[in-house]
């Protein structure tokens, strides 16, 4: 029996975010629209911390899509997860960046901090009653050890899924497999895997992913998203349905790229 | 040691490409740090009519016989299909993964074998077939096919798995790994030396558009136009106060620019950032208010803001 995977796309919110793109509010609905007849495991639906336009998307989606889950993405605080509830979504994404680079130097703050204020956010949202996911933002740079670390409080606290992303989109399918493989040994969470294609190992790097263990792709309709793009979801869908079950059908699959053109 | 073919010359047969045209590619593909140029017999045919080629490099024809190597002579090597038996010393053998465990391999008649497709093989146990490839007697090339888009990662692991000879074309033209995303990518991960840097793949970018009449997508890899464009008010920010946090490798390496585009995502930290660039003073400017035009004004345009259009907009909010 084939192996079965489900795919989380990101095109309204990573692809959405990327230069040159901008969807209005018809977009957006008719995208999702189109995700959920595809069979489309859950969908990144937006930043509710963006403000109102941001959020009236997310509920005019929720109104019309009930099977595909609905995510919405936040940076570490509590106030963006506030946000978030205000459209209560099916789940909660949280995106905590986990390198030292993206530690000390964007967020300007130490390790203890940022275990401390993930736990803190996590169990803020928990409590609310939400579905969370996090997102470990810059992973391909990070340590290890650290993020096995992060990984298992996640665990102990009750989250169940975590997105590896490939923030600058520098892995090979190598070096994906060896630090997949380690995160599932050591903390037994459910990887989500997010490529950038920097060099042009998208596909390539979600196929290892998947073969290390992971049990969740991320992709993007026409691979749009920061700089190169993310893992493109007709080009996923076509390298790897034989191998895989992804609950979709390359037909719908193209059906899906003449809409968006 | 790895050696790198560049075979884009030998992928240009469909276009109607002139002599010069051909010739200024070339001379651009030199600068990129490979060990071969592959091309095929006409496009040599329409370089030599121009002058000769450029000396002290190693050149391969790709031809269709051996009666069309015994044409041109002199070359570095000869690339061609299996089935055209010959005795040639210095030749290597096409031959389709598919097809190779009925062929048998005659040192005394070739130098090599070069292996053609292998696109399928991506979700199976590569890295051992690899090895097993590589550990048998025949001297082999690996030239992977972009079917199922990992013909890049393809051509990395072999390079990664102790493979000597790979094969590549700019732009990954003729469904292949693309040349410049491989000599990125082992370049990054300090397999392959790239002596200075690999801006000339401007230059080289801008003769393939001529030649082939298509523009490659700006969001392609490594030569995108726009790769190193940001809007999100995140990643802005994470770019001021240091580029390597949401960029690979700096833009200059590629012969490219970052710059700041302003739209429906853009923050405040974008917004000052963009101000600064362009030099507006900002202290007496409401900067919510103007954040707020801005999603606004990209929303309805559904489009980024052009750096007049968000000049104009700080005009209208002071």
């Amino acid at each position: 029996m084939k192996k079965q995977l489900y795919i989380i796309d990101t095109t309204l919110r990573d692809g959405a975010q990327s230069p040159g793109i901008s969807f209005s509010k018809i977009d957006k609905i008719e995208i999702a629209k189109a995700l959920e007849k595809a069979g489309v495991y859950q969908l990144e639906a937006g930043i509710p911390a963006m403000g109102a336009s941001e959020k009236e998307a997310i509920f005019a989606i929720k109104d019309v899509c009930k099977k595909i889950l609905i995510a919405t993405w936040n940076r570490l605080n509590i106030k963006d997860i506030q946000h978030s509830v205000d459209c209560s979504p099916d789940i909660i994404h949280i995106s905590v960046p986990v390198s030292d680079l993206q530690v000390y130097q964007k967020l300007q703050k130490n390790r203890l901090w940022l275990k401390k204020q993930m736990l803190a956010c996590v169990d803020y949202a928990l409590e609310k009653g939400f579905f969370v996911t996090i997102g470990f933002e810059d992973a391909s740079r990070a340590d290890l050890s650290f993020m096995i670390e992060m990984g298992t409080a996640l665990q102990k606290l009750g989250v169940k899924q975590l997105r590896f992303a490939d923030t600058v989109g520098i892995l090979t399918p190598h070096t994906t497999q060896v630090k997949v493989r380690s995160l599932i040994e050591h903390t037994g969470l459910d990887i989500e895997f997010h490529a950038h294609n920097d060099l042009g190992m998208a596909v390539a790097n979600s196929i290892a992913a998947a073969r290390a263990g992971a049990s969740f792709i991320d992709t993007t309709i026409n691979g749009i998203g920061e700089r190169t793009g993310n893992c493109n979801f007709y080009q996923f869908v076509k390298a790897a349905h034989s191998f895989y079950d992804i609950m979709t059908a390359e037909l719908t699959a193209q059906e899906m790229v003449q809409l968006l053109k | 040691m790895i050696r790198i073919i560049d075979n884009t010359l030998s992928c240009l047969d469909s276009y109607h490409a002139s002599p010069h045209d051909l010739y200024q590619l070339l001379e651009s593909l030199l600068k990129l740090p490979t060990t071969y140029i592959e091309m095929s017999a006409s496009v040599y045919e329409k370089l030599i009519s121009l002058k000769t080629l450029p000396q002290n490099r190693k050149y391969l024809l790709h031809v269709v016989s051996v009666m069309q190597a015994d044409r041109h002579p002199g070359l570095a090597g000869y690339i061609m299909p299996a089935e055209s038996f010959g005795k040639m010393g210095n030749a290597v053998y096409e031959i389709n993964f598919k097809n190779m465990d009925n062929f048998v391999f005659d040192e005394k008649c070739v130098q090599g074998l070069r292996i053609v497709g292998f696109a399928e093989r991506m979700a199976k146990e590569i890295e051992q077939e690899i090895i097993d490839i590589l550990a048998s007697k025949e001297k082999f090339e690996f030239c992977p096919k972009n079917d199922y888009f990992c013909a890049t990662a393809l051509a990395f692991e072999w390079c990664r798995l102790g493979g000597q000879k790979v094969v590549a074309s700019f732009a990954g033209i003729g469904n292949q790994a693309g040349l410049e995303e491989l000599l990125m990518a082992l370049h990054l991960e300090n397999l392959y030396e790239v002596k200075g840097d690999l801006s000339c793949c401007t230059e080289i970018k801008h003769c393939l558009e001529r030649i082939t009449g298509q523009n490659i997508a700006p969001n392609k890899a490594v030569i995108g136009e726009a790769i190193f464009a940001v809007e999100a008010g995140i990643h802005v920010d994470g770019i001021v106060k240091n580029p390597s946090i949401y960029e690979p490798y700096p833009p200059e390496f590629v012969g490219n620019k970052r710059h700041i585009v302003m739209g429906q995502y853009s923050g405040r930290k974008a917004v000052l950032a963009k101000m600064k660039e362009l030099q507006i003073p900002g202290n007496d400017v409401d900067l919510a208010g103007l954040v707020a035009m801005l999603q606004h004004k990209s929303l309805v345009l559904q489009k980024n803001l052009t750096d007049a259009e968000f000049a104009n907009l700080v005009r209208l909010v002071k």
